[in-house]
């Protein structure tokens, strides 16, 4: 499919034909140039000075513009002459196809695969998966600058910039990762944290505590074995989990189990509109998330990173465990929300007395002076939506292995004293090879590649061999030769190949593809016998199969549509289903999962367009019209005839939200 | 929304600092013969409305318009251009040309690539302060500054993170840590010179010319590990404010921070080119408006260019502030403040005829200058950022699109 959609893009490379030409040229001399020229210039565009032939990236917008405007049925203006409708479509064909023709011209490098930089998708990617580390919490090019893209990919090698900014991010996030992986400790004991209700404090026990854990006018020591969430706000939303605050997070990165008490009270309430940012009804959604706290500020709730890990919905009024495995890096810690409650529990006490001051249950709390006793008086009585708490349990670190699979990657079995000037070399060497996407050869069967990227190493066995011979510690010397390994052109850099391709080089074609990463052992190895090739079409397949493939969807999917742009024109807040109910990664979800259904039932290209299916969820079936989604997870939807349909990708939100311009007139 | 209360919107609800009296800090710590240039580039993603921008008369008697009446004190010391653009088209796109004349589409065409006019003022400085450059922006800015490989710098959004970079030395044994660092950095740049010298030699030409953007990166964070070895154990300026802290604050608050601090770093020397970026992210709700990009999208509506014109006037307000305090300072005639937008009218995402103006910087100002509408008359706005370069030291007659030197008003 991927191919069929290349081929589209890659037609003709003549712009157009001189017939077209012609023909383009009369229809903007009668529709466009009479009042868009150097006298009149309305609109402050002018297209008498238009080129004849697309030169420039200016030259392309002028003439999309043009086109977006006759597709719009915007111009030319009602009080103009109108071209006839086949005119006007023929002419937009004309034009889109000139555009795109000259897009491929100005962007190609001339037919060459030239060496390409690892974009910051594929060294994210490539680093996590040389040095066994997670790079989902930690993300080592969260400050790399933007990569240019071409047509919206981030992966051509002629438009992507090399800069002394990104090298300083380069030489971080490599001395970052080294340490990440290096497990010379000894193997962390898995230790048990517990805490119950309650989990705000005050008085002496609270000095020193984020707000999070104090008690306020919208949170206090229940006299009940529970605690109750509110709103979604922290202040009365958030839980945080004491004793891995005071431990300053987990104390290693790992996989931990958390577990959860808890239970959904007051589901269906009759608060009318004090409540009426709870879909009355609905299951209650409490969301586990991973935060770090180090260098955050009170008024976010003590918060400077976060990353939502699970989410469940609870109907049950009795409690019930909940249990997770999820990756905790280290200073992590996690907390407990209520994802969909009303919007905070300030506000609800606002309305409460004001929308329903007459509820029995409020009266002894309604005219209270104390704002204090009253807000709490009000909160506690309350009978809507509450998350109920009964206590939290943490169990960890998991360690499938100790030390990782990426300590091995970088030191093999040698402990820190059993580096020196003899080692030092075929550590390097070993370390490098692995790192330069390259078959483990015995150095009788040096190839003559391999000497190229050996003759490369030299200079930084070098700087290590000599820093050793000043003094430095001679496993801070490896590190450090590492750490240059890990920003050599040999690694930052794909070397793709040309024309008939060597197998090592196909061999990272693939991956990178596929994995948006380096080829793993087993390709690297057919690679080395020559035998990839007869054995390509099973490893695409195996390819396919491993969660690896997952990147390309989820990175294709938001280049080719631009995703990224969802978000950067946020709804208005008085949306507030698409903030309460997750509508923008429900979204995200859909698209990532009707590409991958494509994918995997191999779909022609037209299904893209023609599908009368989607994958929804609750929300978003709701947010598109259509009754009888229960549950918060995305399935396949069928559209029948006649009704809503949301098929292919041009009736999905993300599309239209993302290629929107996020004013509603 | 409701009714607006443009007084109080305009006093700010703000955490504007109070600046005591300065002796010459700038005099006593770094002695310079003759008194050193500044830039200042100030840029609003959403533009200006161009109706209650641009003045009705040219000259220096023209009448202020409703968001420039807040410079009122400062109308002598300020022009106005009118009929200045880059040519580009792009609507949103198009706004990170506003001070590079070039789209970043369209860098790789360009020996500077799509450097802006900070960078490469800041250029010229090298070492000479600690920061070569200091760039600020509310969240992620506009995407206004870029560097002569390509490169967005993006803003500093953190004023306290700002803060402790102008004035808190860092700990002794952090310093001698971060010298080691710098070392061993420079160690590992050289080998890495040898090992893409190397490898270059079995390259292909196209290859060499990739391979030739990674050498010049290693050069690039050669020169900068110089100027921070230059810097690393030289105490920095006392502050004449207390610290700011590290807390969330409004976006309305963030720019007379941002104001106030750049007016710090230009006054202690710590840097000479400073920018400060407001983008499409800016909370307006903070002024009791609603969402700007909304606003913005007038389409000649009332209401909206009501809400607009309290924005704008917020914007200029705060630049006349500015501009006081470097008077205060003695430091307005020496700095020379480029303020406008790469949008004019939002509502049509117009990129022509911008609103730019210059103030300070002493120079003879036009008040309002009425620039040729028709080709081929009209003058590129980089000719005015290629004389304002030259006005601040930089020797160069090009820059971005420039045809030549600014004519129409003498600059420096």
């Amino acid at each position: 499919m991927k191919l069929a959609i290349l081929s589209i893009c890659m037609a003709s490379a003549l712009q157009s034909s001189g017939q077209a030409k012609e023909a383009i040229h009369a229809f903007l001399d009668r529709h466009c140039i009479e009042c868009h020229r150097v006298s009149e210039s309305n609109g402050d565009r002018r297209f008498d000075n238009l080129p004849v032939r697309i030169e420039s990236t200016n030259d392309l917008e002028r003439y999309q513009e043009i086109v977006d405007q006759l597709n719009l049925g915007a111009m030319p203006p009602e009080d103009s002459p109108q071209p006839t409708v086949k005119q006007r479509r023929a002419v937009i064909a004309q034009l889109t196809e000139m555009i795109d023709n000259a897009y491929g011209e100005l962007n190609l490098s001339g037919g060459h695969a030239v060496l390409r930089r690892l974009n910051s998708w594929e060294y994210r990617q490539t680093l996590g998966d040389l040095l066994g580390i997670n790079v989902e919490l930690w993300d080592p090019t969260e400050k790399f600058p933007r990569e240019v893209t071409v047509g919206g990919l981030d992966n051509n090698g002629n438009s992507l910039v090399t800069s002394g900014t990104l090298m300083e991010h380069y030489f971080a996030s490599a001395e970052e990762a080294i340490h990440r992986a290096t497990q010379f400790q000894e193997k962390p004991q898995t230790r048990f944290y517990q805490q119950k209700s309650p989990f705000y404090f005050e008085g002496e026990e609270a000095k020193g505590l984020p707000k999070l854990f104090q008690t306020g006018r919208f949170r206090w020591i229940p006299k009940t074995p529970y605690t109750d969430l509110l709103g979604r706000h922290y202040r009365g939303g958030h839980l945080g989990f004491l004793p891995l605050f005071r431990e300053g997070g987990v104390p290693h990165s790992g996989i931990y189990r958390v577990r959860v008490k808890a239970a959904a009270l007051g589901r269906t309430h009759d608060y009318g509109k004090a409540i009426s940012d709870f879909r009355n009804g609905d299951p209650l959604v409490l969301e586990l998330a991973a935060v770090d706290r180090r260098g955050s500020v009170t008024s976010n709730g003590n918060v400077s990173k976060m990353k939502s890990l699970e989410r469940i919905e609870l109907t049950n009024e009795e409690p019930q465990w909940f249990q997770w495995d999820v990756h905790l890096d280290e200073g992590y810690e996690p907390e407990i929300r209520f994802r969909n409650g009303p919007i905070a529990a300030k506000r609800m006490v606002r309305l409460l007395t004001s929308v329903t001051p007459d509820k029995p249950e409020f009266q002894p709390f309604i005219d209270l002076e104390d704002k204090l006793q009253r807000a709490r008086g009000v909160l506690a009585a309350y009978q809507g939506p509450r998350l109920r708490i009964w206590e939290i349990q943490v169990e960890g670190p998991y360690l499938e292995q100790w030390p990782s699979q990426g300590h091995h990657t970088l030191y093999g079995d040698l402990q820190p004293s059993d580096f020196n000037d003899q080692n030092l070399r075929t550590q390097l060497t070993q370390f490098a090879l692995k790192a330069f996407r390259q078959p483990q050869v015995n150095a009788a069967s040096t190839k003559p590649g391999t000497q190229k990227l050996l003759d490369a190493l030299e200079p930084i066995v070098q700087l290590a061999l000599r820093k050793m011979d000043q003094g430095m510690d001679p496993l801070k010397a490896y590190q450090l030769g590492c750490q240059a390994i890990l920003c050599s052109p040999t690694f930052l850099y794909l070397d793709l190949g040309e024309g008939e391709l060597a197998d090592i080089s196909l061999a990272s074609r693939l991956s990178y593809f596929l994995w948006s990463s380096s080829p793993d052992a087993i390709l690297l190895e057919l690679a080395a016998k020559g035998k990839l090739r007869e054995n390509l079409s099973e490893q695409v397949h195996r390819m396919l199969e491993s969660p690896k493939a997952d990147r390309f969807v989820q990175h294709f999917v938001r280049r080719w549509l631009d995703l990224d742009h969802i978000g950067e024109m946020p709804p208005s807040e008085d949306f507030i289903q698409y903030y309460r109910d997750n509508l923008g990664s429900a979204m995200l979800g859909e698209t990532r999962r009707f590409f991958k259904h494509l994918l995997d039932t191999n779909q022609p290209p037209v299904e893209l367009i023609k599908a009368n299916y989607s994958f929804l969820n609750r929300e978003l079936a709701i947010h598109y019209g259509i009754d009888g989604i229960e549950g918060n997870h995305l399935r396949l939807v069928e559209f029948t005839d006649g009704e809503v349909t949301r098929g292919g990708l041009l009736c999905q939100c993300s599309f239209l939200n993302a290629s929107s311009n996020g004013v509603d007139n | 929304m409701g009714h607006i209360n443009r007084r109080r919107i305009l006093q700010g609800t703000g955490i504007a600092l109070t600046l005591p009296r300065l002796e010459s800090l700038s005099a006593k710590n770094h002695p310079t013969p003759q008194a050193p240039r500044r830039l200042v580039c100030v840029g609003n993603h959403l533009g200006f409305y161009p109706g209650h921008f641009f003045p009705e008369a040219s000259g220096k008697n023209f009448e202020l318009t409703s968001t420039l009446k807040p410079l009122q004190a400062h109308r002598n010391e300020l022009t106005v251009f009118s009929n200045l653009d880059h040519g580009l088209n792009g609507g949103h796109k198009a706004v990170q040309g506003f001070l590079t004349g070039i789209k970043k589409e369209e860098a790789a065409g360009f020996a500077e690539k799509n450097i802006s006019l900070d960078q490469a003022a800041a250029e010229s400085v090298g070492s000479s302060t600690r920061f070569p450059s200091i760039n600020t922006g509310i969240t992620e800015g506009t995407d206004m500054c870029w560097t002569r490989s390509g490169v967005h710098l993006p803003p500093i959004n953190n004023p306290a993170t700002l803060f402790r970079g102008l004035f808190i030395d860092s700990a002794p044994s952090e310093r001698a840590a971060e010298r080691e660092r710098l070392q061993h950095r420079a160690s590992v740049l050289d080998s890495l010179r040898e090992s893409a010298t190397t490898l270059n030699s079995t390259l292909g030409a196209a290859d060499q010319r990739k391979l030739d953007q990674y050498l010049t990166s290693i050069r690039d964070v050669e020169r900068r590990l110089q100027m921070s070895r230059q810097w690393i154990d030289r105490p920095k300026p006392q502050s004449p404010i207390k610290e700011v802290a590290d807390e969330e604050r409004q976006h309305i608050d963030q720019v007379g921070l941002f104001y106030d601090l750049i007016a710090l770093a230009l006054h202690t020397d710590s840097t000479r080119v400073a920018t400060l970026e407001t983008g499409l992210g800016f909370q307006t709700a903070e002024l009791n408006l609603d969402i700007y990009h909304h606003i913005s999208h007038q389409g000649k509506s009332e209401g909206r260019i009501e809400q607009l014109q309290v924005i704008e006037a917020f914007l200029t307000t705060k630049l006349a502030n500015f501009m006081s305090k470097l008077k205060e300072m003695e430091i307005l005639n020496d700095t020379l403040i480029v303020f406008g937008s790469g949008m004019s009218d939002a509502s049509s995402h117009s990129n022509r005829n911008l609103p730019v103006l210059l103030a300070g910087g002493a120079l003879s100002h036009q008040g309002h200058l009425i620039c040729p509408v028709e080709q081929p008359r009209r003058i590129p706005l980089s000719n005015l950022w290629l004389s304002v370069l030259n006005w601040f030291g930089s020797e160069r007659d090009r820059f971005g699109r420039s045809t030549g030197t600014f004519s129409a008003m003498k600059i420096g």
